[in-house]
């Protein structure tokens, strides 16, 4: 599984402390427009091992010309769209813009609320720890969810 | 002897976090003073907000039993 990280997945889950165990365990390419985008706002966020710096150059392919990206996601979607003959990929995402232009392209895409969840029912992580960081997410995590929406996830922590 | 002692913590969820080597008994008075621009909500980092959709995508990817991530 190849696995490409936009800059939204690593800051939130740095900035709720959730990064150690909510990033998948495995190695995580991030484009360089995303890296320096990460870290321009939080570099430590960088020292994580999983994380390895890809460089990629234009052109990028024409099928993203549809969608408003910025260059980061640009770089990232670009990245993925070649790694995809090559196995499975997953993109780390959560720009609804950027999500919708995977859902369309057929790539597989997750947010940082499906990586609590994910790591939580991996048991990588206590019930109470997931949810303080789920409900940190639009707070001191920054991202742009409202708290009804994060509630749908809390109550899937509890689900069998 | 008197002697006035000065820390630095954190709130979290409306709680201050103090550093754990701090340990205050119960009853002592404490002065707190903080920063206003630091203690303002800052806007959030993605340009568009999640949709419902979007966080249903999330959770389906999370739950599926196959997942090897």
């Amino acid at each position: 599984m190849i696995v490409i990280a936009d800059a939204g997945p690593i800051l939130h889950l740095y900035w709720v402390d959730a990064i150690s165990w909510a990033l998948p365990p495995q190695t995580i390419d991030v484009v360089e427009p995303v890296w320096q985008e990460v870290d321009k706002y939080e570099p430590h966020a960088l020292t994580d091992s999983r994380l390895r710096r890809r460089v990629v150059t234009p052109p990028y392919p024409a099928e993203l010309s549809s969608w408003k990206l910025d260059s980061g996601e640009l770089a990232a979607l670009g990245y993925a769209v070649r790694q995809k003959d090559t196995g499975d990929i997953l993109v780390l995402c959560d720009e609804h813009e950027a999500r919708k232009a995977c859902s369309q392209l057929a790539i597989p895409v997750v947010g940082s609320v499906g990586l609590i969840v994910r790591a939580f029912r991996a048991g990588r992580v206590a019930d109470d720890v997931a949810q303080t960081a789920l409900r940190d997410l639009p707070g001191r995590g920054r991202l742009h969810a409202t708290e009804a929406l994060i509630e749908l996830a809390v109550e899937m922590l509890s689900r069998p | 002897m008197n002697s006035t002692h000065e820390t630095t913590g954190v709130v979290e969820r409306g709680t201050v976090k103090l550093p754990p080597d701090v340990q205050l008994p119960d009853g002592t008075t404490v002065r707190v003073s903080w920063n206003e621009a630091e203690a303002a909500p800052k806007k959030p980092y993605d340009r568009q907000p999640l949709t419902e959709d979007d966080v249903r995508a999330d959770l389906a990817w999370a739950t599926k039993e196959s997942r090897a991530t």
